[in-house]
């Protein structure tokens, strides 16, 4: 069930209603009734599948009891690892396998050897990323002292499958979301309209944004050879756009959906785009994922104590194991690569705390400088999502290569009018609502409700008139 | 929370309304190819004086049938009202009540859809496009509202995809004019029809064809539209099922199918060369003739 699927906004409104009107009496039905609803929102993906996740939870509920209840650190330690083992042996098959076994493969044939490829035909079960590291950042959590293990199950349950976030996030932590799972909720009007600003918000990333922007970017990317430097760079920046207004649409519309609820999520995106640096970008986009990979990688790691060739290592292990979160593909794993190019001579020079404040803040425009610092920003990590949306390394290198040619002066051969003038009112938007959660969190509030309203119906109108057949979500194969 | 329902229910059905309504002028009244279609047969159906057999179905009938043809073989007044196939049986019954409305005189109502129409989902946007009246709306079930109201985006994309291209289109001898056959290679894809993909609920609005036709006394025969001789060749048993659940809802049906030679071909595997129009017409005639009605004959009897 898409977000953007008319399924979904039936779904939607009825559990809004059970939950405030028919089991509002108790909090233990409340969360029950969001349970089944998470599963049932889970199977329309597909219900085989279903059992997986099912498992995936009893293990980590269980694991989490046993080592709290821990006699010695030893047993505690055996507990953990049962539960990375299985967590990441289950992630491992039914990601990766194949990836390995079919590098594996080449690197023989390299040497003029043949093996059998022993790939298997296995459908990535959606969200298995997302929900395999709730879990984990659960029995890490009480591996450290963090939390007490969760007794009851349902409530454990509903921390790793609301169906909000769990085909793609944000990431949680027990230690944020658990408290609120377990706590009486109260409907708060305030909360409530700002969810739903916030879903459409987030519709309109998805609908008008990435969908549009994607139709340029799958005709530029899979005919690149037919196409000049100029056409390649605009399809480079519009894939940019597609994946933020794709990936940040579906955080604003998960964490929407959870206030409707009474829940609050993590933050998962704080427009990335205006970033004076590459080490701000990474403060700002995948809150949840990177501050995951900094708490239960990059600090076990030793972080940024020790010397400098630790440093070095640990951000480059946390960038690499970040691309290959992404995917089984080698891409991924050079556009991570790239990423710790970027970091790490800020990171040896200690600049990478430099830019901690919001842009211009109070401000209406930035300084050329601010202009240059985050027009360069944004150009080497355009220069990386090629990596990130191309099929292979080769394509990559043949596309950017394609880039750099004379070909770069001449005018694109299509010229995406309608696109353009959606992704420049777009960054208008965020610009002026950069300061908030989301662009239009506080827009128009000071406004009569006529004209306010009048905003949120021509939102309206540009999601029904640009939306097509729901597209999926680019972060559901993650 | 009660406040805050109340202004959700304001908000939404000030959408539903304006939008809704919004959205079905556009729709009824932009120039994209399909609407420019229906509302040239609307128009034709308003003009004609009178009608003994009328043919309702898609453009496998656009391009068969020579109305002309078809009225002095049959020396009976017959009009060609043929859609697309994206109105489905769906739009052929809006049709068929509206010219019904118009000429009461009608006897014969002959429908004609390409083979692989069984194969195809329910199109409320071909019912929701050719609407006419809030009865027609009134009329669906509970659940075929909510599918009629899903298809509410897929209308105004359509708008959307069309409003640009707001040029009339060439009608041709009662049909949209024939594009080259260079100009559209992918409509000649030579496939098997399989049983497999026949769609169960894709009778739903054939059987309100018969229903109706048989509530106000009209003569209903159903016959498939002309088909490539391979496909047709290759399809045999998806032919006799198909023809099978359509006998289910209680047609007159000719079982017989039209193929069409590969030289005969216009700009689809299930669409005549225009030229060749008045001899298919022929060719349906002779297959039709006996299950056709006129109120002489009714006299004499």
């Amino acid at each position: 069930m898409l977000f953007n699927s008319i399924n979904f906004a039936i779904f939607l409104p009825i559990v809004f209603v059970l939950h405030w009107f028919v089991a509002n009496r108790s909090q233990k039905l409340q969360n029950f009734l969001l349970l089944v609803a998470s599963y049932f929102f889970y199977a329309c993906w597909d219900y085989r599948f279903l059992f997986l996740l099912i498992f995936s939870t009893l293990l980590d509920y269980l694991t989490g009891i046993k080592m709290y209840q821990a006699e010695n650190q030893r047993i505690k330690k055996i507990w953990l690892w049962l539960s990375i083992s299985i967590n990441l042996g289950f992630l491992g098959i039914f990601k990766y396998y194949n990836f390995f076994v079919s590098s594996f493969t080449e690197a023989i044939s390299q040497f003029g050897l043949s093996v059998n490829s022993w790939t298997l035909e296995v459908i990535l079960p959606v969200g298995i990323s997302f929900y395999t590291f709730h879990g984990l950042s659960y029995v890490f959590d009480i591996y450290n002292d963090k939390i007490k293990s969760e007794k009851n199950f349902i409530d454990y349950a509903v921390f790793v499958s609301f169906f909000p976030l769990l085909v793609a996030g944000p990431i949680e932590r027990a230690t944020h979301l658990l408290p609120q799972i377990k706590a009486k909720r109260f409907f708060e009007y305030s909360k409530a309209v700002d969810g739903l600003k916030q879903i459409l918000w987030g519709l309109f990333k998805k609908i008008v944004i990435a969908d549009q922007c994607s139709v340029y970017v799958n005709m530029v990317f899979d005919n690149y050879t037919d196409y000049s430097g100029s056409t390649l760079i605009l399809g480079a920046v519009f894939f940019a756009f597609q994946i933020y207004g794709d990936f940040s649409g579906y955080s604003d519309i998960a964490i929407g959906t959870a206030r409707l609820f009474g829940i609050g999520l993590l933050r998962n995106f704080a427009f990335p785009y205006f970033s004076l640096d590459i080490a701000e970008f990474w403060r700002r986009w995948h809150i949840s994922l990177s501050s995951w990979f900094k708490d239960y990688l990059y600090i076990p790691l030793g972080g940024s104590r020790g010397g400098t060739w630790k440093k070095v290592r640990n951000t480059a292990i946390i960038f690499l194991v970040s691309g290959f979160w992404h995917g089984a593909n080698w891409t991924f794993i050079v556009w991570g690569a790239l990423n710790a190019a970027y970091f790490l001579p800020l990171l040896l020079t200690n600049k990478n705390r430099n830019n901690l404040e919001i842009v211009a803040h109070g401000k209406y425009l930035p300084t050329i400088r601010d202009a240059m610092s985050m027009l360069s920003t944004f150009g080497l990590t355009v220069m990386a999502w090629i990596f990130f949306r191309s099929i292979s390394v080769r394509q990559a290198i043949d596309y950017i290569t394609g880039i750099f040619s004379i070909s770069v002066f001449s005018m694109p051969e299509e010229k995406p009018l309608t696109v353009l003038v959606l992704v420049g009112i777009f960054v208008i938007m965020e610009w002026i609502g950069r300061e908030q959660q989301y662009a239009i969190a506080n827009l128009g509030a000071r406004w009569k409700m006529p004209l306010r309203w009048g905003m949120y119906y021509a939102i309206v109108v540009a999601i029904f008139w640009f939306g097509d057949k729901g597209q999926p979500f680019i972060y559901f194969q993650f | 929370m009660g406040s805050f329902l109340r202004r959700l229910i304001l908000f939404f059905s000030i959408a539903i309304v304006f939008f809704g309504l919004a959205s079905y002028y556009l729709i009824k009244n932009n120039n994209e190819e399909y609407q420019f279609l229906y509302r040239y047969q609307l128009d034709k159906i308003k003009q004609t004086k009178q009608i003994s057999t009328l043919f309702v179905g898609d453009s496998s009938l656009g391009n068969a049938i020579d109305s002309d043809e078809f009225s002095r073989l049959s020396s009976q007044s017959s009009i060609n009202c043929a859609l697309t196939g994206l109105y489905g049986y769906e739009g052929s019954y809006n049709i068929l009540k509206i010219a019904h409305k118009y000429h009461p005189e009608i006897e014969n109502v002959v429908i004609m859809q390409t083979l692989d129409m069984q194969t195809r989902p329910l199109s409320y946007a071909g019912y929701m496009r050719t609407t006419n009246s809030a009865n027609d709306f009134m009329e669906l079930s509970i659940r075929e509202k909510i599918y009629f109201v899903r298809e509410f985006s897929y209308y105004v994309k359509s708008i959307r995809l069309n409003y640009s291209a707001n040029k009339e289109k060439i009608i041709e001898n009662d049909y949209i004019q024939q594009a080259q056959r260079k100009d559209v290679p992918y409509a000649y894809v030579v496939e098997e029809l399989n049983i497999g993909a026949i769609n169960p609920e894709k009778n739903k609005f054939l059987a309100r064809i018969v229903k109706y036709c048989r509530n106000n006394n009209l003569n209903l025969i159903y016959i498939n539209g002309p088909i490539h001789e391979e496909i047709a060749s290759r399809s045999d048993s998806y032919v006799d099922t198909a023809n099978k659940i359509i006998s289910e809802t209680g047609v007159q049906l000719v079982s017989d199918i039209v193929s069409i030679k590969e030289n005969d071909l216009g700009d689809s595997v299930d669409h005549i060369r225009p030229d060749l129009k008045k001899e298919y017409t022929i060719r349906y005639y002779e297959l039709v003739k006996k299950y056709l009605k006129n109120r002489n004959e009714r006299v004499a009897m």
